[in-house]
């Protein structure tokens, strides 16, 4: 097993009316390829915090941060910003899609910051699409998509840049039961079948269910860290 | 894929994007049709002081002043006269004797600057005749006719087939006195010089003075202005030593009014661009603002800070490519109608009278303009999104992922 994440000591502080507030306190944590981990934990727990140092959206206050081999603290804006193109695949709670493109182009946009070609791309775009069953909406534009459908487009695109692992921060949480359960199985699904590690943070208990470690966290630290079998859907 | 983000983008809110396209093509026509209607009224101004007055250049003593051009004659004015004649650039020329004086009625009295003139000659470069309001050219009078203005004859209480006397001083500088009858009066639509230019025959006014024909100004007209330098450089060698100097030199103010106009031109155009930029920032940051969460996600996703400065600048060079033309479009029509038509400003035409200037003005403008308006306005478009654009790039992609 690879190690994909290995955090040490990450602490994070913010600057709160000139108040130090630890969002994240002294973490320590290793995630390993192929993992299907959930953070978990109350608001203001740290969860989103941590998983955008992880994503190398945030620096850590103090700690080091080591991410598919590479030392977040050290790199430059602009070399996290490759580093986030070439090993990072994003999902967002409110789904994020750019609004004047297609499901199609939304999902092709990564591939072509990342310089693919146009033939990668289509047959990549169609494939993907084709996995998270919308291979019918692949010209309509996010306002001609339901919740549930834009965040499939969205897990399709995380998934085209081909990243080490995808972040998805509380994916769940504007979606209905039957959507939700839907985007579940088909991440449940592309970890299992492809390989893809999965780390969410969320307090939606149908994504812990699913999940096959939870972390928690409260006051930005670690309480517990488990291993259990993921709940069938 | 970024320049087909920023068109589409532009069209998210197309109330928005057409006000601002409208407003840069507004901007635009507006530049464009003061500048062509300056340049319209710049040019007959410029036309009219020529082809009326002042004719393309002028050959005078060598000593001469204008401030006293009574009594340096031009060695060999007649002949010279003859000899410009000749040349093929030249549409016409006027031998003039010019003495500086005093006319008057008998109820009234004026300094006038006497043209002693050819009255064929004279025709044939200023058009007089075809200035005449009243009366006939030197016709019905057979001693001492005399030509005035229309201002002057006001000025005199005076009409047709009225007596006028105009006083000088001859070549001893004594003063004479000469009584002339009105056959003409004439209105050359520069109020200043109808009241001070009167026209009388040469030999009359030699014959009272008791002198050989002289002159001491030969206006030129030539067929075409662009001619000028070509036909200068002939004149000078037909005239020797005398002074000769084109319109651009003893009417100096001309020049300067074009060279002044040219600034107001940019003035005027850049407090439009001007206006129109800090619109145009309103606006980008507006869609800048609203945008924050697209923005940040644009960030994290891996789209880097050159391709997003990019893609906010390209949005408004779009609406700058669209509005721009259009503005180009409408004020090339404007100018072509009204160049062709003209505006009748004949409401105001006794202030512009005063000034010279005909009350139909016809707008003109060079493709030149058009096309540095256009650059100027890009460029305004340009820089009107380098704020916005750097205020994207401030965002942390984190905290504006997360934003509502």
């Amino acid at each position: 097993m690879k190690t994909v994440v290995e955090a040490t000591g990450i602490t994070k502080v913010y600057d709160q009316n000139k108040i130090p507030v630890h969002a994240v306190n002294g973490v320590d944590l290793h995630i390993e390829d192929d993992e299907f981990t959930a953070i978990v934990g109350p608001s203001g727990s740290g969860k989103t915090t941590l998983l955008n140092i992880i994503g190398g959206l945030d620096r850590p206050t103090e700690g080091s941060i080591k991410v598919n081999g590479h030392e977040l603290n050290s790199l430059s804006e602009n070399q996290l910003i490759d580093f986030r193109l070439k090993n990072i695949g994003f999902v967002f709670q409110s789904y994020n899609l750019i609004p004047v493109l297609t499901a199609k182009e939304n999902t092709e946009f990564i591939m072509l910051l990342q310089k693919r070609s146009k033939e990668e791309r289509d047959t990549r775009v169609e494939q993907l699409l084709k996995e998270v069953g919308l291979e019918d909406k692949m010209n309509k534009k996010p306002t001609e998509l339901s919740g549930g459908q834009q965040q499939r487009v969205a897990v399709a695109r995380a998934l085209a840049s081909k990243p080490e692992f995808i972040l998805a921060d509380e994916p769940t949480a504007n979606l209905d039961s039957h959507s939700a359960s839907n985007l579940l199985d088909i991440m449940a699904r592309l970890n299992k079948e492809e390989g893809i590690t999965f780390i969410f943070s969320t307090h939606d208990q149908r994504v812990i269910d699913r999940a096959r470690r939870v972390i928690t966290l409260e006051d930005g630290k670690i309480v517990s860290d488990v291993r259990q079998e993921p709940k069938a859907s | 894929m970024i320049i087909k983000i920023a068109w589409r983008n532009v069209w998210r809110n197309k109330l928005r994007s057409l006000v601002v396209i409208f407003s840069i093509a507004v901007g635009l026509t507006a530049s464009a049709f003061y500048a062509a209607f300056s340049w319209g009224m710049t040019d007959k101004y410029v036309e009219n002081s020529i082809s009326g007055n002042l004719s393309h250049i002028q050959v005078h003593h060598a000593d001469f002043k204008r401030t006293d051009p009574n009594r340096l004659f031009i060695e060999g004015g007649p002949e010279m006269v003859t000899k410009i004649a000749q040349n093929e650039l030249v549409e016409g020329v006027s031998g003039r004797y010019l003495i500086g004086g005093m006319a008057s009625s008998s109820r009234a009295g004026a300094g006038a600057m006497i043209h002693g003139i050819n009255p064929a000659d004279e025709d044939v470069t200023t058009g007089l005749s075809s200035k005449l309001i009243e009366g006939k050219y030197f016709e019905g009078v057979k001693r001492n006719p005399i030509i005035i203005g229309q201002k002057l004859a006001e000025k005199l209480k005076i009409g047709l087939r009225n007596g006028l006397t105009l006083t000088f001083e001859n070549e001893e500088r004594e003063y004479v006195q000469v009584k002339f009858k009105v056959v003409g009066i004439y209105k050359s639509g520069n109020t200043a010089l109808d009241e001070v230019n009167v026209y009388v025959r040469s030999e009359d006014l030699l014959s009272e003075m008791g002198s050989a024909p002289k002159i001491n100004e030969i206006a030129v007209l030539l067929r075409d202005n662009n001619d000028l330098d070509a036909a200068t450089t002939n004149i000078k060698a037909i005239a020797g030593g005398q002074k000769v100097e084109t319109w651009k030199e003893y009417a100096s103010e001309l020049n300067y009014m074009i060279s002044m106009l040219q600034q107001y031109m940019y003035i005027f155009t850049m407090i439009i661009l001007l206006a129109l930029l800090f619109g145009i920032v309103n606006t980008m940051l507006m869609a800048v603002l609203e945008r924050v969460r697209e923005l940040g996600m644009l960030m994290s996703v891996g789209l880097n800070k050159t391709k997003l400065f990019m893609m906010i600048v390209l949005e408004t060079v779009f609406l700058a490519i669209v509005g721009g033309p259009l503005g180009v479009l409408i004020s090339y029509a404007l100018v072509t109608y009204y160049g062709n038509n003209g505006i009748d400003l004949s409401f105001f035409s006794q202030a512009f009278e005063s000034l010279g200037i005909s009350s139909v003005i016809h707008p003109s403008l060079t493709w030149t303009y058009y096309l540095e308006i256009t650059l100027m306005a890009i460029a305004a478009t340009i820089i009107a999104a380098i704020y916005p654009a750097r205020k994207a790039l401030q965002l942390n992609p984190s905290e504006a992922i997360r934003k509502i």
